[in-house]
């Protein structure tokens, strides 16, 4: 008597937590996939990579393609820099704070924060601003970021980013069909930020050197 | 035959129909109150431009609302942001400002006004045109490469050089970030959200005060307990403010209004006097109002409040004559001689004080003179009502006997003059004493310091405030001109200072119309800057075959900027399409005056902005500081006409009673005023204008005083009593409101507390000099 009680309770807890398991929401269920992404990404205080960024817009008949490269240093911040054709660069503080070389972008900043997040799979700050589904596959996962604040819903209608230990493209589709691929290759974690890089972009950001 | 009493009535009655035909005649337009402080300034120091501006202002600022919620994440913020605009939603009476229709003005702003975008170019792009037209287009195409360049590529087609993008950039930068209509920013880790609403009525609507204030509370209540909820906005002052004065009123008010009527009903053991004391000043008010607003068009509120609490001295002529009535003492002279020796006293003293007030009105400032008016008109209707009215209703009255009080009054009375008459080497010491408070006293005239706003929404205004750097200042500048060229012309060439004040910090920013609109020969330069330098030579057909442009969308836009070279934007056609924000800035043209706003934004240095030089045409407005001077201005007029009123009081007293009596009877009020003074010295208070008013309604009450004093010479028990009651109601009354915590009441009520007290016991001193006159 006393073991079939056990049986049916255990029995209960079982069927309760297959519920609550169905119950989670799809939501949920990525926002953990996210993290899990985000901690597969190989932890390193540098970052280096190099990328090419196609611009496809309506009404151009070719991609407007630049190249150049980026970095990321712990408790530092991040650099993208354009090499060609024209160069420009952002820096973006580990505060999320944004230094762009050229005036005349009215979203800079955000999109710097954005780049930033993106490049670290930052889950907290994406779905700050994005509904994220992510799946994976084997060591491959991909993610689709649908913007919920207003601001972006006005530019971006999806965005989405594929990498295994690293991101590898980003491709943003904006809404009114044009469509920005940026394919993200030769990524390392070394060499270690030099000194005159370091002091560079304590400069720019005004920040005194340490 | 008619007797006297009954046609004393009569004449009343007909005084009083007189009034109720003009009212009817002229209707409700005599009672419109004007509640604009700056309407006392006199006429000359009046700019049609400021006040039309300061108005238009005031209409937005008298009903916005802003909701602030704080706390530490970000998702908390904005969900709590969206609860308070969906609770103002079903407030019914409070309209949210939404940010999707910000957003969707923005939109059509720019849908409308993009065919003139080859008209309307920003400051830096008209630069580097005239510099080097080319490179405008290469690093236009260089921008075009930056990985932040959505505004730009989105926009190639209909503003390939993004010209018409950089001058909407520069009107509606995108500062805070909208979610869900909540505008959303973060300072130090706090993230808070913005909501801006506007109530229906202005603020200052009773029913929706309360509302106001019930919502405020219900939205607390639904917020989480880590979120804070922050509220500012002229509407929330005003309902704090008069909720405040509510609750005194109910309180003193109250508590006053019981106190005079048990009184009055215990010294007369009936109702009656007490309702003809309120009928004599109700028709004194009634009167006053009447007359001085058909002279005058509007009347003041401070003319409504201080005339009215002036025609409060009538109380003393009621007093004055119930007492009369008391049966006496035995050894007294008659009752009816007795009345009209009380009546004689009771018009020498209507008149003194009429002539006093009636100095007001020597002075060139409406606000004084409609005082003057109001109260000298109010005073002698209320005497009129005693005089002729009183006799018909008091004819068959039972007077209660009162030997009792009549007696205790007189002997009190004469004891106390006795006594300090008695030690007059006392008065040196307190002349040293009113001399050195005088001294000590100083005057504040800050209308901020007088309202004393609530300190926890003052904080809250601070902290929404320091979160929202780009509010506008409550300072700002009216240009003028005699057409809509002229005007931005002004404004254009004066904005070049408030530029260089921008480049120094002293402000973060402003907004003008000269930012919207260049002037139409500024327009048609523009456009041939961009012929001459780009167009006419195939730069940008280059240009766009270069970028990959098809020759289809190169001609489309070549021909685009063809038939667009005579396109002028006129500023009608602007302000069709604006922004409500922008359209605040526009005044309209009255004939041959147009007229513009300029705002600022982020003030840090107000002398800087004092000192900016000012063209003719541009005035500068800072409304907060102008009501300082007003009050101020208005202090040290009544200050002096209070002196001047003493003077002519004395004067003309000294031809009926002889100088030695007159000195005697305004000595009263005047010591009064002399001790009151330096009682506040010694207090630490400040002078204000308030303070001047009390003033003088202690010298109108210390004026009775003194007259009925020095010619008691058969009435002394019935003038201590009267002079007693009246002092003892104006106290209740008036002297109550120094418990307010509102500054202007507070000090209204504390001087006159002071004051009639000091006259209360300087009045027996009076008599007794007199009386030793007398008997020497």
């Amino acid at each position: 008597m006393r073991a079939l009680l056990r049986v049916l309770v255990s029995g209960m807890l079982a069927l309760l937590m297959c519920f609550s398991a169905v119950a989670q929401t799809a939501e949920e269920q990525s926002l953990a996939t996210l993290q899990d992404i985000s901690q597969r990404l190989h932890r390193s205080d540098t970052v280096r990579g190099e990328f090419v960024q196609h611009r496809y817009l309506k009404i151009l008949s070719r991609p407007l393609t630049s190249t150049g490269d980026f970095y990321f240093q712990q408790n530092l911040g991040a650099r993208w820099r354009v090499v060609q054709p024209y160069p420009s660069t952002i820096h973006i503080t580990a505060e999320g704070k944004v230094f762009t070389s050229e005036q005349g972008q009215p979203m800079a900043e955000e999109f710097g924060q954005l780049l930033l997040a993106l490049l670290l799979i930052d889950s907290e700050q994406l779905s700050h601003h994005f509904q994220v589904k992510a799946t994976t596959v084997d060591s491959q996962w991909s993610l689709t970021l649908t913007p919920h604040s207003d601001q972006w819903q006005q530019v971006v209608r999806e965005i989405s980013v594929n990498g295994d230990r690293a991101v590898r493209s980003i491709e943003i589709h904006e809404n009114g069909g044009d469509r920005t691929v940026v394919s993200i290759d030769n990524v390392s974690h070394k060499p270690l930020l030099s000194d005159t890089e370091k002091s560079e972009f304590l400069q720019i950001v005004g920040q005194p050197a340490q | 035959m008619l007797t006297g009493e009954k046609r004393g009535a009569i004449v009343w009655l007909l005084a009083v129909l007189l009034g109720a035909a003009l009212v009817w005649c002229k209707g409700a337009d005599l009672y419109r109150v004007e509640t604009d402080l700056m309407q006392l300034l006199p006429s000359v120091d009046q700019q049609p431009a400021v006040n039309q501006g300061r108005k238009r202002l005031a209409e937005t600022a008298e009903r916005r609302v802003l909701f602030m919620v704080t706390g530490d994440k970000r998702s908390d913020v904005t969900d709590a942001g969206v609860q308070v605009q969906s609770t103002i939603r079903q407030s019914g009476f409070l309209q949210l400002l939404d940010q999707s229709v910000a957003q969707q003005q923005a939109a059509d702003f720019y849908q409308q006004l993009l065919p003139y975008r080859y008209q309307l170019l920003t400051g830096a792009i008209v630069d580097q045109l005239e510099r080097e037209p080319e490179k405008y287009l290469q690093d236009s195409k260089q921008l075009l490469y930056s990985p932040a360049a959505f505004a730009r590529t989105r926009s190639l087609e209909r503003d390939p050089l993004y010209l018409f993008g950089s001058y909407f950039e520069q009107l509606f930068p995108a500062s805070l970030n909208a979610n869900k209509g909540v505008l959303l920013g973060e300072s130090a880790g706090v993230y808070h959200g913005l909501v801006v609403a506007e109530v229906d009525k202005g603020a200052f609507d009773l029913d929706q005060q309360e509302r106001l204030l019930a919502l405020i509370q219900t939205l607390r209540a639904e917020l989480a307990g880590d979120l804070n909820l922050h509220v500012t906005g002229l509407p929330v002052y005003a309902a704090s403010g008069s909720n405040r004065a509510q609750r005194e009123i109910r309180l003193v008010g109250m508590g006053s209004l019981v106190g005079v009527v048990l009184l009055l009903i215990a010294t007369f053991a009936a109702i009656r006097p007490l309702l003809l004391a309120i009928l004599a000043i109700a028709t004194g008010i009634g009167a006053a109002w009447t007359l001085s607003g058909f002279l005058f068009g509007q009347l003041h509120i401070l003319t409504l409040v201080f005339g009215a609490s002036l025609v409060g001295v009538a109380v003393d002529y009621c007093l004055h004559y119930f007492c009369s009535h008391l049966p006496g003492a035995v050894g007294y002279e008659g009752s009816s001689t007795r009345r009209r020796q009380v009546v004689r006293s009771m018009t020498l003293a209507l008149v003194t004080t009429v002539v006093a007030y009636l100095t007001m009105a020597s002075a060139p400032f409406p606000g004084l003179r409609q005082m003057a008016v109001f109260s000298a008109t109010g005073l002698v209707f209320s005497w009129l009502t005693v005089v002729l009215l009183f006799p018909f209703f008091l004819r068959r009255f039972c007077w209660p006997r009162r030997q009792h009080l009549l007696s205790a009054a007189s002997g009190l009375a004469e004891r106390w003059g006795q006594c300090v008459v008695a030690r007059r080497w006392f008065a040196m010491p307190l002349v040293l004493a009113v001399i050195l408070g005088s001294v000590w006293l100083h005057s504040e005239d800050d209308v901020r310091q007088l309202q004393m706003p609530n300190a926890d929404l003052k904080a809250q205004e601070e902290s929404i405030k320091s979160a929202l750097p780009s509010n506008f200042d409550s300072r700002f500048f009216v240009v003028e001109g005699t057409s809509e060229t002229e005007l931005l012309d002004r404004e254009r060439k004066f904005a070049k200072g408030l530029q260089n004040l921008q480049r120094e910090g002293d402000i973060s920013g402003y907004q003008g119309l000269s930012q919207l609109l260049p002037n139409k020969q500024k327009q048609r330069e523009n456009y041939r800057l961009l012929q001459q330098g780009l167009y006419d030579r195939g730069a940008v057909a280059g240009y766009l075959a270069d970028l990959g442009f098809d020759d289809k969308l190169i001609a489309a836009e070549i021909s685009a900027f063809k038939q667009s070279g005579e396109r002028i934007l006129s500023l009608g056609e602007l302000m069709a399409v604006a922004p409500d924000h922008w359209k605040t800035l526009f005044l309209g043209c009255e004939g041959s005056n147009c007229r513009s706003i300029v705002r600022l934004q982020g003030v840090r240095d107000v002398t800087a902005l004092q000192q900016l030089q000012l063209p003719a045409g541009v005035y500068f407005v800072d409304t907060v500081n102008d009501v300082s001077d007003v009050m101020a201005t208005y202090r040290q007029k009544a200050s002096l006409l209070l002196l001047l009123g003493i003077v002519a009081a004395a004067v003309l007293l000294s031809f009926w009673l002889g100088k030695r009596r007159a000195l005697l009877a305004i000595g009263v009020p005047a010591v009064a005023i002399a001790i009151t003074l330096g009682a506040l010295g010694w207090l630490g208070e400040t002078l204000n204008l308030f303070r001047i008013f009390a003033l003088l309604l202690l010298l109108g009450i210390g004026a009775d005083f003194g007259i009925f004093a020095v010619r008691q010479r058969h009435l002394a028990a019935h003038t201590a009593l009267a002079i007693g009651l009246s002092a003892i109601t104006t106290l209740l009354a008036f002297g109550l409101l120094s418990v307010s915590d509102t500054g202007a009441v507070r000090s209204f009520g504390q001087t006159l507390l002071i004051g009639i007290a000091v006259a209360l016991l300087l009045s027996p001193v009076a008599a007794r000099l007199q009386e030793q006159r007398n008997g020497e």
